[in-house]
């Protein structure tokens, strides 16, 4: 029974913020398709529970995402979408 | 002096003639109020994200440049007369930039970059 237990327990993938393991990589604001990875297709910031960011990355990530929101680099909602979805009804 | 990045999108329906005056207009007005610009790098025309002022295109041109804050005050006023600029952004980059050294620093690397442009031709 006790080996049952250990089967079913549903194994957690420990998560790496890649900021870290690859210090190469950088946050540049300019770099919008790099961006867009950490944005859902509403262009919401994704979290960092999901994401696996560390606190310092994500902050930075973040600031990075709205300095392109606002030279139009990235969307700050699809509403246009939203909109023609809501007319159809 | 202070490194700073100004990001800002041209009008895309000016024709070649038209855009170059306005990159250089800024340019010139950086150097006038004594700033160096490092670079001047035009992205061309993108797509926009979302409409601004009715264009769904523009064309992105990237000023980096050093400079006290007064130069960035009289870019931005001058940036926001013009009919022909969308919008603007700009982000400082450094505290404290030695602008003779950057300006250096940039033309051995593009003399770095065009020598192994060379190096891999001939290892063709």
């Amino acid at each position: 029974m006790a080996f049952d237990d250990k089967t079913k327990r549903i194994f957690i993938k420990h998560k790496l913020c890649r900021f870290c393991a690859d210090p190469s990589l950088k946050i540049d604001y300019k770099e919008s398709k790099a961006l867009a990875v950490f944005t859902t297709e509403r262009g919401k910031i994704i979290p960092r529970r999901i994401s696996g960011n560390c606190a310092k990355h994500q902050r930075i990530l973040a600031l990075a995402i709205k300095r392109a929101r606002n030279i139009a680099l990235l969307p700050f909602t699809t509403a246009k979408i939203k909109m023609k979805e809501y007319r159809e009804f | 002096m202070k490194r700073y990045e100004t990001i800002y999108i041209v009008n895309p329906n000016l024709d070649a003639d038209s855009l170059k005056e306005v990159v250089t207009k800024f340019s010139d007005l950086v150097k006038k109020l004594k700033g160096y610009i490092v670079k001047i790098n035009e992205w061309g025309k993108r797509k926009l994200a979302y409409e601004v002022k009715r264009f769904d295109k523009g064309y992105y041109v990237v000023l980096d440049f050093c400079g006290f804050p007064g130069v960035v005050k009289e870019l931005e006023r001058n940036l926001n007369i013009d009919d022909r600029i969308l919008k603007y952004l700009t982000v400082k980059i450094d505290e404290e930039a030695d602008p003779e050294d950057l300006i250096v620093k940039g033309q051995e690397k593009e003399d770095k970059m065009e020598g192994s442009r060379n190096e891999s031709t001939e290892e063709e």
